[in-house]
């Protein structure tokens, strides 16, 4: 029987916020009368998480994701509600806790900006105490994964994004905790580098059985690395289950993106799929298609060899439509 | 959690401290400015006149050294910034990990007063050298000295913590620090001994945590304390450290819970 690493009871966590009235009069009046209005980030939420599972945590900007992970990591006390996270609970902040998980933000540098990556590597091995060997070995083994061995000697503030992130998350995995917080690992970071970060994560819950929370604005990272999806909206959780049903429910389509070297007649795309846009200005003749999940490879093929393509790609739909579709379908019911 | 994490950060916080080479020598270059732009002030003061209260123009140029060495070393801070850091957010990144905020805070300022006490007395040493103040400092005095150093920056860390924790509630950090420091300036006695003031001044100040900021600590080397003067000080400052620091820590308890690691 697999045992709980994370159990959250009826979590909530509200915030007053100061609401400015527009202009330099507004402005002026804020200096001494302000009124404050009550935001309920996170609206009584309750789930439970086994030990290594990846769970695909979504939702749009705002939705209270990072607002949970905060309370979860014990940066922030909840309103009300119960939070056991691996035995503890996690805003008493006990250094036994702390020693075993990890948080990651997209957002948000842990790194020191004018010193290389290797000086933070230095100064997290003083921080979790971790034995000289470990550290060599697990350095060793992350350097050669996310292959940045010629990078870790260089000031952070020269790094591409794509290396700091590599570099941020060598940092949070050099004490290898058992539980990992990913808010937006990916976001900025181009395809190829996406693919990279996804798989090394994939690779590190594999060998270590980490359980892993994961935020992400990127249907494809969710989709390639959970089974199970948590959608909160509003604060409030509108979904909890199996990532393949939503999948299977609610994005039936994927999406051709097309550019044409000549150009092509609405009649021509039409037997493939629902034309959502068509450009053929001149210069630039694109096209993009709606078409249906299963076949979206052989209509892609077909596509390519009637018509004059210069460029495809496939894409999953947005994720901020899934989600207002699932909301919309909560709503309704 | 070990004495290593905190020599580990003392130790990149040394090395920022060079990373940016003009702010840091223009930097000391203002502080060597300012000491030389006192002293002539009080020279040409001292043109017309043999003492000011009981002060020779050696005595308040051998005064004036020191206690701008000692101010630099007392209420020179990297701490200044603590409001909008815990503002932000940025202090998210180290409360998540197992570690102790106040000696992570304390590491950052012991490596800023280290470098700070390497230049500051490169340079009080060379300004002595070029105005030679024909003063006798009290030998005897030096370890008293170093004491009531190590009292002024427990009592600034707390000034400063206190001051940071407003970062917890609002990012209006500035304006309270801005007050608070100029009132210090004006009261530390880094421009002028508090003694040549009234004496219902002097004594009023002497009940706040300033003078040991500078002025007691010159008092001290020019031989100026006599043996009541300096218990009843000790016991001022020792009473401020620790109310200051109990409300410190009642604050900072508060602060942490009410944190709202804004950003990211």
């Amino acid at each position: 029987m697999k045992t709980a690493a994370i159990v959250v009871d009826h979590l909530s966590k509200h915030f007053k916020v100061y609401k400015k009235e527009p202009g330099v009069w507004g402005s002026i009046k804020s200096l001494w009368h302000r009124e404050y209005e009550t935001v309920k980030a996170v609206q009584d939420i309750s789930f439970s998480i086994d030990e290594g599972e990846v769970i695909g945590f979504i939702g749009q900007n705002g939705a209270g994701k990072t607002t949970t992970l905060k309370m979860l990591s014990g940066l922030l006390y909840p309103t009300s509600g119960e939070v056991s996270v691996l035995g503890y609970t996690p805003w008493e902040r006990k250094p036994d806790f702390q020693k075993q998980f990890s948080l990651v933000m997209g957002q948000k540098n842990q790194l020191w900006w004018d010193l290389p990556a290797i000086e933070t590597f230095e100064l997290n091995k003083a921080i979790y105490d971790i034995p000289d060997n470990q550290y060599k070995k697990t350095l060793g083994t992350l350097v050669e994964l996310l292959d940045v061995a010629d990078i870790i000697k260089v000031q952070v503030r020269k790094l591409s994004l794509g290396q700091r992130m590599k570099c941020e998350l060598i940092a949070a995995l050099l004490h290898n905790p058992k539980l990992l917080f990913l808010d937006e690992p990916t976001i900025g970071l181009d395809v190829i580098m996406q693919k990279t970060l996804r798989d090394f994560i994939r690779e590190y819950n594999r060998e270590f059985g980490a359980t892993i929370i994961l935020t992400s604005h990127y249907m494809d990272d969710v989709k390639e690395l959970c089974k199970r999806a948590i959608i909160i909206e509003k604060g409030t959780k509108i979904f909890d289950g199996e990532l393949q049903s939503i999948i299977a429910k609610y994005a039936k389509n994927k999406i051709l993106s097309l550019v044409f070297s000549k150009p092509v007649q609405r009649s021509d795309l039409e037997p493939y799929g629902e034309i959502k846009e068509l450009t053929q200005d001149g210069t630039n003749y694109t096209a993009t298609l709606l078409v249906g999940r299963k076949s979206a490879t052989a209509s892609a093929s077909k596509v390519l060899s009637k018509l004059p393509v210069q460029d495809l790609t496939i894409e999953e739909p947005p994720i901020e439509a899934i989600i207002r579709d699932v909301f919309a379908d909560t709503k309704r019911s | 959690m070990t004495v290593a994490t905190y020599l580990q950060y003392f130790k990149i916080y040394l090395a920022q401290t060079f990373e940016y080479r003009t702010s840091f020598f223009m930097w000391r270059i203002r502080q060597v400015l300012s000491l030389l732009l006192s002293l002539f002030f009080w020279g040409s003061v001292y043109a017309d006149t043999a003492t000011i209260s009981a002060y020779t123009k050696d005595d308040m140029i051998a005064y004036l050294i020191i206690t701008n060495l000692v101010f630099n070393l007392v209420a020179a801070t990297s701490l200044n910034s603590l409001g909008s850091f815990i503002y932000s957010g940025e202090l998210s990144n180290f409360l998540i990990k197992p570690q102790n905020i106040s000696l992570y805070l304390l590491s950052k300022e012991a490596a800023d007063k280290l470098q700070n006490l390497f230049f500051s007395l490169l340079e009080a040493g060379g300004i002595w050298l070029l105005f030679q103040p024909q003063t006798s400092i009290s030998l005897q005095s030096l370890p008293l000295l170093g004491f009531f150093i190590i009292l002024g920056m427990g009592v600034t860390f707390c000034i400063q913590l206190l001051f940071g924790a407003i970062g917890f509630w609002s990012p209006d950090t500035w304006g309270p620090r801005f007050l608070f420091f100029t009132l210090m300036g004006l009261t530390s006695g880094t421009l002028f001994p508090l003694d040549i003031l009234p004496s219902w001044f002097t004594s009023t100040v002497a009940l706040t945590p300033f003078p040991f900021i500078s002025y007691f600590q010159g008092q001290l080397a020019l031989g100026r304390v006599n043996s009541d003067h300096l218990w009843s000080s000790f016991l001022v400052a020792a009473a401020w450290l620790v109310a200051l620091g109990i409300t410190a820590a009642v604050v900072w308890k508060k602060g942490l819970k009410d944190y709202d690691s804004h950003g990211g």
